[in-house]
């Protein structure tokens, strides 16, 4: 049975954190002396009030049970979106709904698509905002919850496990409460450390901040229009480069490198494996289908960053991949299927997931030839039961499904089909820029509000890996 | 000296049986009344109807003056527990036997100097060892190694058509080697220079064991090199063999055929090179789909006797040129290499022959028992102020059935001829049978001639 008090309080209590988080937006206000001081703090007053209206009246100490914890998670989600839109309205620079949600759920969900054509007219406030949305959304909006509120208990753990992507989580301590913690403080730490980087390199220190945490969150907003192919320093361009690779990989795996001081550990990952022969193999394909440039170094890193990028669905750009050869475009068309690593802030299928397809293609041949032969699928030493193989292989039918079915409702409101299909990939994905009118040079701005709508419920089902959100669509799921 | 062994199964009758034709003091303790009155029958050994892990019994049976417990039951902890009873009465050597891996494998400590047992042995483990040694010389039957594996003892069988069929010892070139043994009809014979080796002989070679190649090659035996295996059974056995041959990384492929789906999905998951077939072993056409002819070796290890027999005569018929089969019963072990299975393995025997081994050590370094003869293979050092030291090999009175295999001195191997003199604190492997050992022991004792 779901009950509806449980999940309300809930949904209030993450409502007081973002509340608190927009309080942050206010004082960036009052540092900058911007007109928008009031306007900010009225709407994180708001979120605040309901959201302790709301932990206050369905006060209750029942313990969350199975079917919650889904609820809680996707509705949790999508009411973060909604109130994170008010900093956006309640301001004035975005005064549609439709554009406002849009450029939340794509913060949150780390995307960095944007509706905006010129992102440096918006306030230093609400550009702040956007960065931090990613931020918050990058190592996950529950798993902050889990890590901070005391009594969530054992079914703490399903939440953290719908939020956290990927096939398999690792729980690194035996309590989830201190994994989420963990989790969090290796992301706070990188973060600072890109963040003094980024400074020493000659950024200033609101756009270090704000780079910082769409880097770490492998989410993409930036504070320029020409988002890091403004900065022209390869310093800075290397370094963001790194950070989205780090981020792309398993957190878990880094706290253990940390805890165990042992790097080779990284070369014993069989997904960090791959994902940096993908990244290296595209990173080459792609050095040769850049065109535009023809400096050697500048053309390494802009086809390095590019590949890192998209594969991590971080979706900044240093150049506009639009106009590259056909074959600099395929392989990132490509990389828009992939997706970091599990435990990672990126988005995407993941390469944990073809790991296991890949895997399971090889038996399947296999056992061809040995037709009673039992050949368990097996990810480093790790042994995979059908069970997960069967999630894994229908969570890649799902999302393709999705993906086809989408784009086609993209072409019945007449885009054309790349810009419908990578719009598409791109807002699934929770990766940013597309090809075509959603090009790295283009924005989102000009879609209809259903469109708006529809790629903004992608980007949710994207970062919450689709069941959590699925479920809730079916009947059984709210009856007895 | 005073044994204790606790079980009276296969096991501890075999030791029981090797030690009390040694002149020791056995006592069995065995909880099945039935079985310990076979027992009393059988062997020259006192009997005590009991439990092992209970101190009443143990003190029955005489532990306060025992200088070695063998704990050798079906149950794992009550071996263990009858041991750590046996240390608190002050008994110096214990051992026991445990077959759950999960007790053995641990990586970071020694399981016996925490539970305070001397040896732990795993039947299973040590029949996939003794296999996994044949893997490595495919010719042999059987392969020992002695003196930190500098000297190689080789069980071989003359073929038909085999050069050495039909010579005199003394006619062949044995500069290099020296042929310790010969089985022949069942009977264990240790052959002077005049004896005939004839067709269907089985002979023990001893030779140094980087010579040992060579010496094959002299003999015209070649090796024809094992690249795919085929196991029969995935037990403890069959698992622990293909584990210990994908530890080896030995360049072959191997493929374990089990009947049971959740054994076969066990073994699956342990090994990570082994292809693991669920299917019936005796089912010919799995057999033939799965290619089983093309093996080198087919190893049928299940538990019941008849379809190891029964499977390796299919694999013989399949093709596949050597097989090796494991037999529990092993009074029957004559007759199935008699039906041609290259070699028969009784985890019994080896157990048995693993304990004895370690329980005999001290003056004598290892021990091997040999066939069903109970001949053994004993390492000891030549003590100083014993009767042979100083004496050309010819010159010392051997007891009937004994023979100087190799010396090793100073870290070298000597195949010895009847010249050779005995120093003292030389390493000697000498072949024996049973009855004469203690009188071939007393040549190398200090003070052995009273």
């Amino acid at each position: 049975m779901v009950r509806s008090a449980v999940i309300l309080n809930y949904m209030g209590k993450i409502l007081v954190i973002i509340g608190i988080a927009q309080i942050s937006v206010v004082l960036c206000a009052i540092i900058y002396s911007e007109n928008e001081v009031i306007k900010l703090l009225i709407s994180a007053l708001i979120t605040i009030m309901t959201g302790f209206m709301l932990s206050k009246t369905f006060a209750h100490n029942h313990s969350i049970n199975y079917r919650e914890g889904f609820a809680i998670v996707t509705l949790g989600w999508i009411a973060a979106s909604l109130f994170g839109t008010l900093p956006f309205i309640v301001s004035g620079h975005i005064p549609s709904f439709a554009d406002a949600f849009f450029e939340t759920v794509s913060g949150f969900t780390t995307t960095g698509a944007s509706i905006l054509t010129d992102v440096e007219a918006l306030p230093k406030s609400l550009l702040f905002w956007r960065s931090l949305t990613q931020w918050l959304g990058g190592m996950g909006i529950m798993a902050l919850f889990i890590a901070i509120i005391v009594g969530l208990g054992a079914r703490a753990n399903q939440i953290f496990r719908a939020e956290v992507p990927g096939p398999i989580s690792n729980k690194i301590s035996p309590r989830v409460r201190d994994t989420a913690r963990a989790l969090w403080l290796t992301y706070v730490v990188m973060s600072a450390v890109l963040f003094l980087l980024l400074w020493a390199f000659g950024m200033n220190i609101f756009d270090s901040l704000c780079h910082t945490f769409s880097t770490m969150a492998t989410g993409g907003f930036s504070t320029k229009n020409q988002s890091i192919g403004y900065y022209s320093s390869p310093y800075i361009q290397w370094t963001i480069t790194l950070f989205m690779f780090l981020a792309g990989v398993n957190f878990a795996l880094h706290y253990l490198i940390y805890k165990k001081k042992t790097l080779s550990q990284y070369w014993q990952d069989k997904e960090f494996k791959l994902y940096s022969f993908i990244i290296i193999v595209s990173s080459i394909i792609t050095f040769f289908g850049i065109l535009n440039i023809s400096s050697g170094e500048e053309k390494a890193r802009a086809a390095v960053f590019q590949v890192i990028s998209i594969m991590t669905t971080t979706g900044y750009a240093t150049a506009d991949f639009d106009i590259w050869a056909p074959m600099g475009k395929g392989i990132l068309l490509v990389l828009m299927f992939a997706g970091a690593c599990a435990g990672s802030t990126s988005g995407g299928i993941k390469v944990g997931r073809y790991l296991i397809m890949l895997q399971r293609a090889k038996i399947e041949l296999q056992q061809m030839v040995h037709p009673r032969a039992i050949m368990p699928l097996r990810v480093g030493d790790r042994v995979i039961n059908d069970a997960l193989v069967i999630n894994v292989l229908q969570f890649f039918f799902i999302y393709i499904f999705i993906v086809l079915v989408s784009t086609l409702i993209m072409s019945i409101m007449g885009l054309d089909y790349v810009s419908g299909l990578t719009a598409v990939l791109s807002c699934i994905g929770n990766i940013g820029p597309g090809f075509g009118l959603v090009g790295p040079t283009n924005n989102y701005g000009f879609l209809s509000d259903t469109a708006k709508y529809l790629l903004s419920l992608l980007m949710l089902l994207g970062r919450l890996e689709i069941y959590p959100f699925l479920i809730l669509f079916i009947p059984q799921y709210w009856k007895e | 000296m005073k044994c204790i062994i606790i079980g009276a199964g296969k096991v501890g009758f075999s030791i029981a049986q090797l030690l009390s034709t040694e002149e020791h003091d056995v006592t069995v303790i065995e909880f099945d009344t039935e079985r310990a009155s076979l027992i009393d029958d059988a062997l020259d050994v006192q009997v005590i109807n009991g439990s092992g892990s209970s101190w009443r019994t143990l003190e029955k049976g005489g532990v306060k003056y025992a200088d070695m417990v063998v704990a050798v039951t079906e149950f794992d902890e009550l071996n263990m527990i009858a041991c750590l009873l046996a240390k608190q009465y002050g008994v110096k050597t214990t051992v026991a036997r445990v077959r759950n891996p999960e007790y053995l494998e641990t990586p970071h400590f020694s399981p016996e100097s925490l539970l305070g047992i001397d040896l732990i042995i795993n039947p299973e483990r040590v029949t996939a060892l003794e296999i996994s040694k044949l893997v490595k010389n495919p010719s042999a039957l059987n392969v020992e190694y002695y003196a930190q594996g500098r000297v190689q003892l080789m069980e071989l069988a003359v073929e038909e058509n085999s050069f050495m069929a039909g010579k005199q010892i003394k006619s062949l070139n044995t500069t290099h080697f020296v042929i310790v043994a010969i089985t022949r009809k069942h009977k264990m014979i240790v052959p002077g220079g005049d004896e005939v080796i004839t067709a269907g002989d089985h002979i023990y070679i001893m030779a140094n064991t980087a010579e040992m190649p060579h010496v094959l090659q002299s003999l015209g035996i070649i090796h024809k090199k094992i690249e795919h295996i085929t196991i029969l059974g995935a037990g403890r056995t069959g698992t622990y063999l293909a584990h210990i041959l994908e530890e080896k990384r030995l360049p072959v492929s191997i493929k374990i055929i089990e009947r049971d789906p959740k054994r076969a999905r066990d073994a699956s998951i342990k090994l990570k090179r082994t292809l693991v077939i669920n299917g019936d072993g005796s089912d010919l056409d799995l057999l033939e789909n799965e290619n089983v002819g093309q093996s080198d070796l087919f190893v049928a290890l299940t538990n019941d006797d008849k379809l190891n027999l029964l499977s390796s005569l299919i694999a013989q018929n399949l093709g596949v040129n050597k097989t090796i089969a494991k037999i529990n019963r092993s009074d029957i072990m004559p007759l199935m290499q008699q039906i041609g299975i290259n070699v028969v393995l009784s985890p019994r025997i080896l157990t048995a022959g693993a304990i004895l081994k370690y329980i005999r050590r001290g003056d004598i370094i290892s021990v091997t028992v040999l066939g069903e003869d109970r001949a053994e293979m004993i390492e000891l050092v030549a003590q100083p102020g014993s009767i042979a030291i100083g004496k050309e090999l010819r010159r010392i009175h051997f007891p009937r059935g004994s023979v100087v295999g190799a010396i090793v001195r100073n870290e070298k191997v000597i195949i010895p001829s009847g010249d050779d003199v005995i120093q003292s604190c030389d390493h000697l492997i000498m072949f024996s049978l049973a009855k004469s050992i203690h009188k071939m022991e007393k040549l190398f004792i200090n003070g052995g001639n009273n």
